[in-house]
């Protein structure tokens, strides 16, 4: 019995620890995102996750860090920067380099609706817009969550030197989605592309 | 901690109070003696209640009233009256998910896949696939197979669950609760699902449903995942599970049924599910399945040609795939859904956007207006009204 309940013990903290996924740190002000050639201004106290290198689902997605104040089920503000050849994380369809904003914006959506945490998504606008000068577009979504939430999330991205960014905010759609939307418009409008030719990530 | 690790912990907790649980056999539900629930199977149903719920509130349930109710009125006519007030509840729930998948809860419900109802059929098949997971509920297989994985080593279920490659779209998998993934991506033991095969075709036989149909269905399935040269997640998505189930169903059927035959019910099925069959190719086209998305499409406008959804559909299928020739085809497609139903905006867009590219500017320009006529408040209105503006320029 003795054995057994130290093997349940080890194995369970092996779990629980399996692998280190990230970092968690006050922000505030400008940042230069190291390597990544962008600049964005986080509101002052909220905290952000950076994934570990070691993090594959991180990479897979392009994640480069997450902003929240009260937690990432409350709001939260996602920076990705991925390679067009990576491709997108549910849908199995690419972009080409010379993709319009609207094609890239509907991929994104598709890459959304390919998702099994996403359900009975409504794209309630999907619009023209620049970041730091570069055409994108910006995608508002209301969805389910797996656990029955109704969410609300704005998305925002663009192609510039090759590479896709991508901007979004998402939170529950009652309360919270209003509340930091300002806050996340102030963050977007924030954003300075830092190098003008990066050729690779 | 990940969906996929909590899930195998919590496997692994779940076990540790079977550690002393007895494994007598257990009489299937409807026989004498069979009704009551043991200790810990009483405690595997209130887990199944929670799982249900939460899956119930996700979201994911597909709710065409029509579908659904003719889903289940297919396995109502399966289960024998003496079994209908039992512990057991006849209750089909369709799941919105492109993934070939049906299981059953213990408490009887059964939860289907849009994407295996895509693939089927007729409603012999469906029959069929329903009896075989009607089966696994009443003969107690999930308690069994709980009891079962307890003996051989908790920890091997917990580390399998742990390093399955669940590819893409596994994520689907470790939504469900530990029961529910149990039935719908391991399966239970290879006597199990013979038992659930037997039995469940006896009940389709009984409702006068053709034995015949049921290697075919599998067969077809198999196929299907050969031509895609990929397996998927689920149970009913991996070729040796599938290759398992036609060898199974051909052997009852040369012992038991070989001069049966039976209603197959393809009429019936046709026409009832083509909004399932839109609905799933659209998830499909989201996805790039590009194939299976068109299969399901053509197998509507088989059905009813001028469905002017799935017309427009065929269209995005070939101008999103762009193969030799998509371009072509995706405009006689949009032009044959503007045909079949003038007033939805949809394909006028997407034609404005077609011609647009190929530098016909007056002919787009129409097509465009008309589709801001037809849909003032369309999410993308802000994308067009920027092409128009650029149009008037020239």
């Amino acid at each position: 019995m003795r054995r057994l309940l130290v093997a349940v013990l080890s194995i369970s903290i092996l779990i629980a620890c399996a692998g280190h996924q990230g970092d968690w740190s006050v922000v505030g002000g400008p940042q230069v995102i190291e390597n990544q050639g962008i600049e964005v201004e986080w509101p002052r106290g909220w905290m952000k996750f950076t994934p570990a290198n070691s993090n594959e689902q991180a990479s897979k997605e392009g994640w480069l860090l997450t902003v929240t104040r009260d937690g990432v089920n409350l709001q939260a503000m996602t920076l990705k920067k991925r390679s067009l050849e990576q491709g997108f994380t549910n849908t199995q369809k690419k972009a080409a380099p010379d993709i319009s904003p609207l094609d890239l914006a509907e991929l994104v959506v598709d890459d959304l609706r390919a998702n099994p945490y996403y359900h009975d998504i409504h794209v309630i606008e999907h619009s023209p817009t620049t970041l730091d000068g570069d055409p994108g577009y910006k995608v508002v979504i209301r969805y389910r969550s797996t656990a029955g939430l109704h969410r609300q999330a704005v998305h925002y991205g663009c192609l510039h030197t090759g590479l896709l960014y991508m901007l979004s905010y998402d939170a529950p759609q009652r309360h919270y989605y209003a509340l930091d939307l300002p806050t996340f418009e102030t963050v977007k409008n924030s954003l300075k592309w830092k190098v003008r030719e990066l050729t690779s990530s | 901690m990940t969906g996929t690790a909590r899930t195998a912990l919590w496997i692994w907790l779940w076990f540790i109070p079977f550690s002393f649980t007895g494994c007598a056999s257990l009489n299937p539900f409807g026989t004498p003696g069979g009704d009551s629930l043991e200790e810990d199977e009483q405690r595997l149903w209130k887990t199944v209640a929670e799982e249900e719920k939460r899956l119930d509130r996700s979201g994911t349930l597909y709710d065409n009233p029509a579908i659904v109710q003719y889903v289940n009125e297919v396995a109502y006519r399966l289960i024998p009256p003496t079994m209908r007030s039992g512990p057991l509840t006849v209750h089909v729930k369709i799941v919105k998910n492109p993934l070939l998948n049906a299981f059953a809860y213990p408490n009887g419900v059964i939860y289907i896949h849009t994407g295996i109802l895509a693939r089927i059929e007729n409603e012999a098949q469906l029959a069929i696939l329903l009896g075989h997971e009607w089966t696994h509920a009443s003969h107690r297989h999930a308690v069994q197979a709980f009891r079962s994985m307890q003996r051989q080593s908790a920890a091997l279920a917990a580390f399998q669950v742990i390093s399955m490659p669940f590819g893409i779209f596994g994520s689907a998998a470790s939504a469900l609760g530990t029961v529910g993934f149990v039935a719908a991506v391991t399966g239970y033991s290879r006597a199990n699902e013979r038992e659930a095969d037997r039995e469940g075709l006896t009940l389709a036989v009984a409702a006068g449903y053709a034995p015949a149909e049921a290697p075919r269905l599998f067969e077809h399935l198999k196929r299907d995942l050969e031509r895609r040269k990929i397996d998927e997640p689920f149970f009913f998505g991996t070729h040796p599970r599938l290759v398992e189930r036609v060898d199974s169903y051909q052997e009852i059927i040369r012992e038991r049924y070989a001069a049966q035959s039976g209603e197959i019910g393809e009429d019936r099925y046709r026409r009832t599910m083509p909004p399932l069959f839109v609905d799933n190719a659209t998830t499909d086209l989201a996805i790039g399945r590009f194939e299976l998305a068109e299969e399901s499409l053509n197998r509507v406008i088989r059905q009813q040609a001028d469905h002017a959804q799935a017309l427009y559909l065929l269209g995005e299928v070939a101008r999103q795939r762009n193969a030799e020739g998509d371009p072509r085809r995706s405009e006689e497609r949009y032009r044959q859904a503007i045909a079949a139903n003038a007033g939805y905006a949809d394909p006028h867009k997407a034609l404005g956007m077609l011609l647009l590219k190929r530098g016909e500017t007056r002919a787009a320009e129409t097509e465009l207006q008309e589709y801001l006529r037809l849909a003032p408040d369309a999410p993308d209105r802000a994308y067009v009204e920027q092409e128009l503006r650029k149009l008037s320029r020239t």
